[in-house]
């Protein structure tokens, strides 16, 4: 699965970031994954502030991603 | 006319200006503002560079919404919001936009509103970077104050 994130998380963690075994796994699996691996980062990651987007839609955290989903996490934005 | 545009190319505010000005017909007012990645960050220290991150269909999206908002809130003839991404450095026109219409105070009011929502809503993430330290940054009290001027329709 390739995650693309943006603004200080995609400075941090690079543009894109993959991860595997992700069947059945929720959104808010997917970020409680990958605070474990990035703890430095868990605050935003785990953040609400910080939205999900699979395949282009803004999800909740319940939201079930499946193989080949676009996922994506926005941090708030900063405007022009 | 909405004319929305995002690049990452020098933006040349006095050549958007003339196009822009070229294209009005019947109309008696234009208005327009260019705003400039200021050389010295909040806390007074010298900005040597703004980053800004953007989503590659997101982004222009939103850009193109907010013109379109405009257009159609102020009965604006021609819009027009071109906005920079990528790297800025200090004294470059970051954003410009303009409307003209038939009487001055839409022309005005439309500048006015694009802005407001550019600052806060438009999808960007900002880096700011000084000397000795980078730091990603969110609207400002100001900002949100100044946006909410035009809250009164949920737009």
């Amino acid at each position: 699965l390739k995650i693309t994130l943006y603004g200080k998380l995609g400075e941090a963690l690079g543009r894109e970031i993959s991860l595997d075994e992700i069947a059945g796994r929720t959104v808010g699996g997917l970020r409680r994954a990958l605070a474990e691996q990035h703890p430095r980062l868990a605050a935003d990651l785990l953040s609400p502030r910080v939205r999900a987007c699979v395949n282009h839609a803004m999800v909740g955290e319940d939201f079930a991603i499946r193989a080949g989903d676009e996922v994506a996490l926005l941090p708030p934005v900063s405007g022009g | 006319v909405i004319d929305a545009r995002i690049t990452d190319e020098r933006l040349d505010a006095q050549a958007e200006f003339a196009a822009f000005l070229g294209r009005v017909a019947g109309d008696g007012a234009v208005a327009s503002f260019v705003g400039i990645a200021r050389p010295s960050a909040s806390d007074g220290g010298s900005v040597t560079a703004m980053f800004l991150d953007h989503h590659p269909t997101l982004t222009q999206q939103s850009v193109a919404d907010i013109a379109s908002a405009a257009k159609d809130r102020f009965g604006a003839s021609a819009v027009l919001a071109v906005h920079r991404y990528g790297e800025i450095a200090p004294g470059e026109a970051i954003v410009f936009v303009a409307a003209s219409s038939p009487h001055r105070r839409a022309a005005f009011e439309a500048a006015d509103y694009m802005m407001d929502r550019l600052k806060t809503e438009a999808i960007f993430w900002k880096r700011e970077d000084t000397a000795g330290d980078s730091r990603w940054i969110e609207p400002t009290d100001t900002d949100h104050a100044d946006r909410a001027r035009w809250s009164d329709d949920g737009n």
